[in-house]
Order: structure tokens, then sequence, then C-alpha cells
């Protein structure tokens, strides 16, 4: 038996090498553009082969298939009909075949960098991508990073020192900002002000929600937004959009591309500005004071030769702000100041692209950036200066990025760099700075079109603090062809802020003090010198030093196309979180307030289950409904002074995890997008926020069910009509039922608005 | 009371009593024949609305000094006797030992509640210090971020007093810290023009009137 196989072996290899055709063939899509990766199996066999780039593949056919006169090909690639097409071998032997590949209802021809930092289709990435496109945001009436993100589901918006996002329950100082895969720098209190961020000129939005640091290194523990800024292909084109509505709000953008084969510029420049308003009818202040704004944007690509591109973009972005303050004198009558505050943030981005081969892409690139804030605080009366203060920050990031294709199956990113970053302010006399080295490995195996696997780390080595290893680990299986499944394991961290640290502030009308943990005790011993502690509320002796904040989550996910026209995504996740920093009162004053200070809260986790389903009702409606479930608790250790059987004192730990502050519940959103051949569009989209805790009336650090505010919904409402070929009326009606709360500042009631566009 | 539940136990033991009885009746005679069991006597009590307010705006504001024992406050003329037990100013509470007062009182903060807590502990007990007082944590300061703003919040805590003469034991739950203990969690309470006047103490006790009797309950 054994020998007769041998033979047969012996057999099947001569008549191979005697008979053996090669098929030859290219993949294009519908506009003939060849399609890579395109998974190829002659039906019936194990005989499979991927398409190359410029689409072209080959299949080496043996004797058993040649013995028939005819062969099928299963064609194949995510976000693609499959097709089955049948060819006469004889017909076929020595031309080359042409497949056309259509593609399916939901290729949304998006491409994200978001999620492995190489261009990849959105469907076949191996953590789940949101994508928010320029359409959408154009169409909702959106003017800032904030008004669009808070749309969206399992993002919340929330106000702390500025209007932040939080992600899967955590704060806004988790989630990573970038601009076109840069980081945006500057915050306050943690949180980076996504009003900063104009929204005009935006291509699409990408939302990765989990830790990302294996990628993207410190701050990426929550997840990742990145703003893909638009990019025309034209020669010459231009835009404008100039806005008028409540609170005296006035957006203009212009934006102008100048392109030739080799050579693309474009600009934009933004102007947005506002009377501000006030919620609070006690305060002298406003809850969002008068401001006026500037964006200016540049980007240029050169392209040197094939093999070498030249690109570089810069932003600017300025802001004043007026306000009124109040504070009282040591004579105890109340005094008016004025202030005027401003702020800005700068960032450019040369690098260079090369592609020495065609399977290795390799880009230089050094960020470099700065955020500046200047408040000057003056009495009303007099003019003099009560207290001004600068804060200046400044970030430099030399990068060097590899990507190489080893198969179609095997890709590989590797990457290193250096962040060096400085402060001056007079919040920080030490003039801290510290330097951050990076390296990150990352391996995708595209085993099949069904099973992909990705796999990375990264290590940031802190000139401050013990080294961080991050890694990550996904995977995408397409059970069938219409369940997705996705799931990651990886980890994330958060290296302490400078504040966190080095802050030294006591805040001039309110009178609070808030002090990093390096400076802590020389701030305490300074106010009690100076008799201004009233009472010790944590003793300096149980002070431990500060740590980076970790975590561990898992993400499952699944993504199911119901019909044609219906596709259900579900995902899971699960954060545990350790060493979060928070501020917490240390000690409280003679005067009332507290002296805050950071410290590591030892347990966090959050948990929940995000899901929204995407209806194309018609080519002209699209409606969509989202909903969150979180649970997100804090672990607390509290000693208790009870009595044991025979009435003596004992003290026993309590552990238990119990609800964080300002974390919904249930949150959700409903969205119906409508326009017609005709040129009219509308939309109307509703946002519910679940009830949430806000203040800790009885000090115990978690929610009480006493301490919940009432839940609530927004309804934001569009109609546009387009006008010839190039003009757009837009108008439009946020917070239609006219909601307002001192505990939502961002919110400042209805809010009406008209809009003109026009497009060359 | 307690006489009564001792009975019921004995009642309940009483076949392995007279087994042990039995083997054991002659040693244990002569502890027959000791002083009768003493009688608990509790007084319960809810004072309303004791001023006592800080010496914050009021520079010359005194304590307000309150014997557990009469149930009565005490001159401040008599602060350096042992007749009153502890004493309010403002948030301040002090006992009358140690840097406070000449006498021997102590309290121990339980997390308890009040109904919860049937006898005081035999030690653990604390006198006022240069450093600590006694008593210090029994409300919560919401501040400029609380809901309602800036205001004292008391926390469901048993304060445990041994008496200044060291004889009696009592507990003690402070109620409220506003005049006619307000529902801190109305809007009127939350309006700082409309809140009740706060230095205004209600709080209920309980102390044995039997010395050296520990039992509250």
């Amino acid at each position: 038996m054994r020998s007769l196989c041998f033979i047969s072996f012996l057999m099947s290899v001569v008549a191979h090498s005697a008979t053996a055709q090669i098929i030859h063939g290219t993949v294009v899509d519908s506009s003939n553009e060849p399609i890579e990766d395109v998974h190829i199996q002659a039906d019936g066999t194990n005989l499979t082969t991927a398409s190359q780039s410029d689409g072209t593949f080959q299949i080496e056919v043996d004797e058993t298939l040649l013995s028939s006169y005819e062969i099928t090909l299963v064609v194949s690639r995510v976000g693609y009909e499959a097709t089955k097409v049948t060819y006469q071998l004889s017909e076929i032997e020595n031309t080359p075949i042409l497949i056309e590949l259509k593609t399916s209802v939901y290729e949304s021809e998006t491409v994200v960098v978001t999620a492995t930092r190489t261009r990849r289709d959105i469907e076949e990435v191996t953590i789940p991508v949101s994508v928010v496109t320029g359409q959408q945001i154009q169409r909702s009436g959106s003017l800032r990073l904030s008004d669009i993100l808070g749309e969206q589901t399992g993002l919340q918006v929330v106000n702390d020192h500025g209007t932040g996002i939080q992600v899967q329950g955590f704060a806004s100082d988790y989630t990573l900002i970038m601009i076109d895969g840069n980081p945006v720098i500057g915050r306050t209190a943690g949180t980076l002000d996504l009003s900063r961020i104009s929204v005009r000129n935006v291509k699409q939005i990408e939302i990765v929600k989990g830790p990302s640091s294996a990628l993207w290194g410190s701050d990426a523990l929550a997840g990742v937004i990145n703003i893909i800024t638009e990019n025309s292909v034209e020669p010459l084109s231009a835009g404008l959009t100039t806005r008028y509505g409540e609170n005296k709000t006035l957006d203009l953008s212009g934006d102008l591309n100048v392109n030739t084969e080799k050579w693309s510029n474009k600009l934009f420049i933004n102007r947005n500005s506002s009377g501000g308003y006030s919620l609070n009818p006690n305060s002298i202040s406003q809850t969002v004071p008068e401001f006026s704004n500037y964006t200016f944007s540049y980007n240029t690509d050169l392209e040197i030769s094939d093999r070498l591109m030249f690109d570089t973009s810069a932003r600017y972005f300025t802001e004043t702000q007026d306000n009124l303050s109040s504070i009282t004198s040591t004579e105890g009558d109340p005094q008016i100041l004025d202030s005027h505050a401003s702020r800005g943030d700068f960032v450019a981005r040369p690098s260079l692209t090369y592609h020495p081969i065609d399977r290795l892409s390799l880009d230089l690139g050094w960020m470099t950036s700065f955020y500046k804030t200047v408040s000057d605080l003056e009495f009303e009366k007099s003019g003099d200066t009560y207290e001004y203060t600068e804060f200046n920050q400044y970030y430099n990031k030399p990068e060097l990025q590899s990507t190489y294709r080893w198969t179609d199956q095997h890709h590989s990113v590797l990457g290193a760099g250096s962040v060096f970053e400085r402060l001056d302010a007079e919040r920080y006399p030490s003039q801290p700075d510290f330097t951050t080295r990076f390296l990150y490995l990352q391996h995708s195996w595209i085993s099949s079109p069904d099973l992909e696997i990705t796999g990375g780390f990264r290590f940031d080595g802190h000139s401050e603090y013990s080294s961080q290893i991050s890694p990550k680990f996904s995977a995408r299986y397409n059970l069938t062809d219409w369940i997705q499944l996705r799931g990651s394991v990886g980890r994330g961290f958060k290296a302490p802020e400078f504040r966190q640290l080095f802050l030294n502030f006591t805040n001039p009308t309110a009178g609070y003090s808030v002090f990093g943990s390096s400076t802590v005790r020389e701030g305490i011993d300074r106010l009690e010198s100076e008799g201004n502690i009233g009472q010790i509320l944590i003793p300096l002796a149980n002070l431990d030093e500060i740590r980076a904040e970790t975590s561990w989550a898992a993400n499952f996910g699944v993504d199911l196309d119901v019909t044609e026209r219906i596709r259900w995504r579900i995902n899971l996740f699960r954060n545990n979180v350790t060493d979060l920093i928070e501020t917490a009162p240390i000690a409280r004053k003679t005067n009332g307030q507290s002296v805050f200070s950071y410290f590591n809260l030892h347990d966090v986790y959050t948990q929940g289950i995000e899901t929204e389903l995407r209806w194309t009702v018609s080519s002209n409606i699209h409606a969509s409904i989202g909903y969150q479930f979180l649970d997100a608790r804090r672990l607390f250790e509290e000693e208790r002074t009870v009595q044991d059987d025979q009435g003596e004192l004992v003290t026993r730990t309590l552990s238990s995890y119990e609800p964080m502050f300002n974390r919904s519940k249930h949150s959700g959103n409903v969205k119906i997008f409508y326009d017609n051949a005709a040129g009219w569009g509308t939309t109307i989209r509703g946002m519910y926020r679940g009830t949430y805790g806000l203040y800790d009336s009885n000090g115990n650090g978690f929610v009480n069910s006493s301490e919940y505010e009432p839940d609530y919904m927004l309804w934001n409402t569009s109609v546009f009509k387009k006008l010839f070929e190039d003009y757009v009326l837009q108008m439009g009606v946020d917070n239609l039922f006219d909601r307002t709360s001192i505990n939502t500042p961002n919110l400042p009631g209805r809010l009406w608005y008209v809009q003109a566009s026009v497009r060359f | 009371m307690i006489h009564k539940t001792i009975q019921n136990k004995y009642s309940l033991v009483l076949p392995f009593a007279t087994i042990i009885g039995l083997l054991l009746f002659s040693s244990c005679s002569d502890n027959g024949s000791g002083p009768e069991e003493p009688q608990s006597e509790i007084q319960a009590e809810t004072v309303a609305d004791l001023h006592a307010p800080s010496n914050r705006t009021n520079p010359d504001a005194r304590f307000i000094l309150f014997s557990l024992r009469t149930g009565q406050d005490v001159d401040i003329a008599d602060s350096a006797s042992t007749n009153w037990d502890i004493g309010f100013r403002g948030t301040d509470i002090i006992v009358n030992s140690g840097t406070s007062g000449p006498g021997s009182a102590g309290a121990v903060v339980l997390d308890v509640a009040f109904e919860e807590v049937t006898i005081a502990p035999e030690s653990g007990y604390t006198s006022d210090s240069a450093e600590a007082k006694a008593v210090s944590e029994w409300y919560n300061y919401t501040g400029q971020t609380g809901n309602p703003q800036h205001a004292v919040i008391t926390l469901d805590k048993t304060i445990v007093v041994r008496t200044a003469d060291g004889n009696h034991y009592g507990k003690l739950e402070i109620m409220s810290y506003y005049e006619g203990n307000p529902d801190t969690s109305t809007e009127e309470f939350a309006n700082l023009a409309t809140r009740a006047t706060e230095g205004y103490f209600t709080f209920r006790y309980a102390v044995q009137l039997e010395e050296n009797l520990r039992d509250l309950e």
C-alpha cells in the first residue's frame, strides 16, 4: 500500500511537471482600479493565492484540474461581494483573465490608520474602529470637536476645566486626541478642551476604544480619537463657510487647495467667536466667557521621486477670552476683576517617506509643538494687576517608523523615537522637563480573508519613572459572511502628568490650593507656618509616592449584517485599572477651602456593553440607534471602628466596589439623516444621558442613591438645501427643548444658527 | 433588663448547669453569696436645638457644656469641675478630660448606628489632647463643590462617652447642626439665603445611670 502511494506520488510529480498550467489574472473594482490582497481559490481544491498590490495574481493548476475542461475560481475579499467565476481552461491558457469585484453593501471605502498605524480597510482591522464622516459632521452642523463627539455612541461629553470626552467610563484625561496622527498637547486639569479643535476641514474622525498604548503610548488608556483632515485631489478648489447663531456665535471658514501632479497644498483658516453665555444668574462671571479664536492650518505633500515623499503639516490655534470675576477684599467688600485670558497651540511635523523597495516604507518625522496660556486678572476700578500667570508647554518628538510586508500574509510595523517635554510656568517653579524614549513593534498575520491576528507591544522609558511595556493582541474572525467577530486584550498606561507631580497653585479668587505629589509636603508646611491650615485630613507621613496609572483591558465584539441594510455592532468591554490618580482634599484651610493633592486610587474597574444598529432605510434615509451600558466602580477600603461580641473596639476593613461620579449607567442616541435628489436634506439627532452622580454630598467618595442628577435627552436638528451645484444653505437648532443646567456648562440652552457655504 | 436576660439564659442551660453543678457545686458555693446584680437604669433623651455657635464670627463665644448624667446644661463658670461631660462650640466638640477639663471623660466614635450600640466598650476611650480632640469626625463639610454647598452634614456614627466622673457610660448621636433639625436635601436648605441657622445641635443620647455598668440597652 505504502509503495503504491509512493508510486502515485512520483507519477503526479511527473505529470505535474509535464502539464502544469499557470493562470494569470488581475482583480479590479467597479472603477477598474486594481485590488490587492484578494483571496483566490480554485473551487474544490486547496490551491489558493492572493493578489498583489497591482491586482495581479497567478495560480499554478495541477493535473487533477487539467483533467477537466473547466476551472472555477472563488474570489473574495472583505468589503467586497465574493464571486465565483468559471473558465474553459483552454481559453485562458495564454490569456490573462480580468475579474471584477463589486463592493458589498457595507463597504464604506473607509480606510483607517488609527488601528494599526498603517492604512487599512475598516472592515479588515482586528479592532473595531468607529468612523464619523465629514459629511455627517457637516450635516449635523458641528463646529467644534466636542459638538460631534457628544453625538456618538459610547462617548460622553463631560466638563472639568474645559469640555472633554469620557470613553468607556474613563475621564477625558485617558483618551489620546490626535490630528492626522499627531497628538494634541495642552491639558488643563487633565482635560484637553475639545472646543479648541474646529471640525470644518475634517475628512473623518476615527475612534478606537480600549487601550492603544501598544501603538500610541501614554494617554491612550481609554482610547484614541484621530481627526483626519480633508485632502482634496482636484487641481484647484476652494470653499467658504459662514455661520451665525445664538449668543452672537460667528464662524467663518475658508480653505484653498492647489495641487499639481507632484505637489499638493492645502490651506485652512477658521475664525470662531461667541458672546458667551451665563447659566448662573447669581454670578457676575459668565459660564462660558466671550471669546474669539483663529485656526490656521497648512499641509503640503511633495513627491520628490517615485520613492521619496516630503510632507509637512502645521497648525496654529489662538484664542482670547474676556470675563469678569469677583473677590472679597480683606475689608470684606467685593471687588470686581476684569479677566483676560488667551491660549494658543502650535504643531508642525515635517516628514519624509521613503520606499527603498515596494514592500518597505520608512517614515521619518519630527513633531514640534507648544501650548501656551496667559491669564491676566486686573481690578476693574484701578486697572492694577491682581494676578498674571503664564503657562508654556513645549513638546518635541522625532520618530522613525518602518512598515514591511514580508508576504501578503505577514505585515510588520516597527517604530522608535523620543519625546522631549518641558514646562515653563509660575505654577511649576522648578521648570520641570522629562524625556521619553519609545519603541514599538506590531505584526499582523492575515491567515485568510476570514482570520487575521495582530500582536504587538510598545516600550516607553521615562526619565522620571520606571519603564512601561504595553502589549496588545487582537484578532478578527469572520464566522460567516454576515458575522464578524473581533477580540482584543491589551495594556494601557498613563504616566503621571506634570501637574500631578509639580503643581503648586492657589486659586486667587476661590482660595483653594492644589499641590503635586512632589510639592505637597513643602506646600502644606508653608501654609501651616503661615497659619492657613485649619485641619489636616491626611497626615503627610501617610502619603505614598505617586505611580503611573495602568490598565488591562479586554474587548470583544461582533458585527452582524442582519440584512443587507442593517448592521448591528455589539462590543463588550472590561477595564481593570490600578493606580488611577485623582485629586482629593488633604487639608482644610482656615478660609473654609481645601488643599488638594494627587493620589493613586488602587482599583477601579469599568465594564459595559456598547451597541449600535445602523439601518439604511433607503438610499435617502439612514438611521441609527446606539446604546451604552456602563458600570464604573472604584474600590473602597475603609477602616471602621466597630464592636466585637463583648462590646470591645475592633477595627474592620470594609472593601466594596462603589459607583463613580459623573458616570451614567445608561446612555444612548437615535439619529436620522435624510436627503433627496432635489437637494433637500434634514437630520434629527437625539442624545440621551442617564442619571449620574455629580456632587458628593456626604463626602463618602462614592455615589449614593440621593446623589444622582436627573437624566436628560437632547435633540438637535438641521435642514439644508443645495442650490445649483456649489452652494449649500443650512439652518438648525441644537438643544431644541432648551435644556439648561449649571451642571452642564457646555449646554447654553437652545441654539439656532444659519449657515451658507460655497465650494468651487 | 439585663437581669432578665441572664435569667433566661440560665433557664436555657438548666440541664448543663445541673450536671456541672453536681460536679462543681462545692467549689462554686462561695460565689453565690456575692453582692446583688447591679440594676440597669437607662435614661434616654433627645435634646433639640442646643445653641452652641462657633467662635468664628464671635471670638467671645464659649463652649456650651452639658451633663449626660443630669441631662442639663452646665454653666461655663463650672467648667473646672466634673459636673459636665461634653461641650459644644460650632463644629468643635470637647469632652471633660485632658486639655479640655479636669474630668476623666473619654469618647470613642463608632461607625455603627445608634440603635446597634447595646454596650459600651470597656477600653479604648480617648481624651482631648492638644493634637486631637476625642470627637472630631462627626460631620462632613460639603465645601464649594458639594450639594448642598458649604453645609455641615452629620454622619451615621455613634459617639460612646465615658462621663467626667469616669463611672458612667452613654451613647450619643448628633442628628443636626442646624436650627429645627431641617431636611438637608431640600431646595430651602441648599439656598444659603433660606438655610436654617447653624450652630444648633439636635442630638439624642442614652446614659447608664448605674455606676460602672456598660449596658446601654
